[in-house]
């Protein structure tokens, strides 16, 4: 038995080390951001009061076409694989009407339009009910990942 | 999902928990059932807080992850070392958790702490006075208060109010005087009578620690560099005294540049941890499978060398840098709070943390020369514990105001 725990004990000493930095590299990841989302500016092209959506997935893996930042203009957008859609993206992991942003009485709301694979708002996937932005707060959306900058 | 699944920091801390409580169960024959238990609730604790504090949205929601993190890791060493001080530490941290939630809403929804300054001096000057009347000695420190069956070092208490009465100095108009002297003169003053109290209860490690957190404060405060420069050749002034008449400094000093000499004494403690140290190589030994009970105060002020030898220099480094990202996010709260009061308090408490720490592990390590204070969050003892949450409950606050979500 103690030789069994010592072979167990010793296998573990190694998962536990690697979990414990993985741990502190989750933390420094997400401190990151947190700093990033302070320090970005504005990007091109986006007046200077509107609010937007800025990609944080790396573009240069992509094979589809998909800008840096989006502008949340209008009172309504629609996101999604379709070219009806306000903003189109070709990704095959979006469905053709993904999820609807729209504006009313100073916030700005989100809802999933029964996607296939659904929406995560910071990490937690989103129900059937539509849910306010905050700044800061970020999309995942397919393979995309977007920060919602708020004016 | 299975990236998204590694990448969130609060996944990595329930592993840790389930994989550490599980591996503890096997560690003793016949199985005890307890540390089940111990886990479970070690995990409850820290996924319930960190899900009220990260959906309620109270504050930076990373001060709780770290440190909940740094308390696994030594409630696990803790049960591996003496079962019995594993479970007491478990209450103990269930009783600080109350404490933390209760000191978040009281310093959050009530403004009133600016206004106390004589108040968090008087209070301190009579836990000092008491402990100097009433104080037992523990371990060579006569800073311990008995009460029933329980014993606490109000010098943990003592720490937070002082870094109150300092952000209360602070905030103040500047120049402002109480019969006619300069009031940062009065904090110089009452500062060396607090750790001329800790000295006599030789409290060396806390008394290091009042020094640095005044002086970094007073840096980052004063104009009048003088006052710095002044305070800096009195305390080495009175160090140099000290290290010429005072035995028990010398013998400090004589174990730190050259344990080797009287190893069975004055040098047994070092020269243990450094063994320690050294024998865990870089992945330790592994849990269960070293000997930190050679170590004497494994327990509290020692217990960074028992992690050193059983998860090896990648834990203790890990430590460490658990320590300084929770520093860095101190320093992060403090720059960004428009509240003089607030930022004073945020600063002093992260600065703290960081120069306990720093004293202790140095110590540990031979760096510096060794004075026992706790490594906050780690170490076994109620009062240690409990005034650290009670410091992390006020940081956490400070956060929440800032995000000015009520």
């Amino acid at each position: 038995m103690s030789s069994l725990f010592a072979i167990i004990s010793t296998v573990f000493k190694y998962i536990f080390i690697t979990i414990i930095y993985l741990f502190i590299f989750g933390i420094m990841r997400m401190i990151f951001l947190d700093i990033r989302k302070i320090q970005t500016p504005r990007p091109k092209g986006i007046p200077k009061d509107v609010s937007y959506l800025q990609l944080l997935t790396d573009r240069s893996g992509l094979y589809f076409e998909v800008e840096p930042a989006y502008p949340l203009e209008g009172d309504e957008i629609v996101i999604g694989r379709g070219t009806k859609c306000d903003i189109s993206i070709d990704d095959l992991y979006m469905s053709t009407q993904h999820v609807r942003l729209w504006f009313d009485e100073g916030e700005w709301y989100i809802s999933d339009l029964a996607s296939t694979n659904g929406t995560y708002i910071n990490g937690i996937k989103m129900t059937d009910d539509p849910l306010i932005l905050d700044n800061g707060d970020r999309i995942k959306i397919g393979q995309l990942e977007f920060l919602v900058v708020l004016v | 999902m299975k990236t998204a699944f590694i990448k969130r920091p609060v996944n990595m801390l329930i592993a840790v928990n389930i994989l550490a409580f599980s591996l503890l169960f096997f560690y003793r024959l016949p199985l005890n059932y307890q540390t089940l238990y111990v886990g479970g609730s070690i995990l409850v604790l820290n996924v319930v807080t960190y899900g009220i504090i990260h959906f309620n949205r109270l504050g930076d929601e990373y001060f709780f992850l770290i440190v909940s993190m740094l308390v696994t890791i030594g409630v696990v060493m803790l049960c591996r070392i003496n079962y019995a001080l594993g479970i007491m530490q478990v209450g103990w941290y269930l009783l600080s958790i109350c404490v933390f939630y209760t000191v978040y809403a009281l310093y959050r929804y009530i403004n009133i702490w600016h206004h106390f300054k004589w108040l968090y001096v008087g209070v301190s000057v009579l836990l000092f006075v008491v402990t100097q009347i009433f104080g037992e000695t523990i371990n060579g420190s006569k800073n311990w208060i008995i009460i029933g069956s329980q014993s606490f070092q109000p010098s943990e208490i003592i720490k937070i109010l002082f870094v109150m009465y300092l952000a209360c100095l602070f905030t103040q108009e500047r120049d402002k005087k109480l019969f006619n002297i300069s009031e940062r003169y009065i904090a110089a003053f009452f500062t060396y009578i607090f750790m001329g109290f800790l000295i006599l209860q030789r409290e060396w490690g806390i008394t290091l620690l009042f020094f640095v957190t005044y002086i970094t404060l007073m840096y980052i405060y004063e104009d009048n560099k003088r006052l710095i420069a002044l305070n800096l050749t009195a305390a080495a002034l009175v160090g140099l005294v000290g290290a010429s008449r005072l035995h028990h400094i010398q013998v400090r000093i004589q174990s730190w540049l050259n344990p080797w000499g009287d190893i069975s004494n004055t040098g047994y403690q070092i020269t243990q941890s450094l063994f320690a140290i050294a024998a865990g190589g870089f992945f330790g030994r592994g849990i269960g499978l070293g000997n930190p009970e050679f170590i004497p105060e494994v327990h509290s002020d020692f217990i960074f060398s028992a992690i050193c030898e059983e998860m090896g220099i990648f834990g203790g480094a890990a430590v460490i840098l658990l320590y300084f990202i929770f520093v860095y996010r101190g320093l992060k709260v403090a720059l960004v709070l428009p509240d003089c009061f607030d930022k004073w308090i945020a600063l002093g408490i992260t600065i703290m943390f960081g120069f306990q720490t720093f004293i202790i592990v140095g110590g540990v390590i031979k760096l510096i020369p060794l004075t026992g204070i706790t490594l906050p969050f780690v170490s076994y003892g109620g009062s240690s514990l409990v005034t650290s949450f009670i410091s992390l409950g006020i940081l956490q606050a400070i956060s929440a105001k800032r995000e000015g979500r009520a």
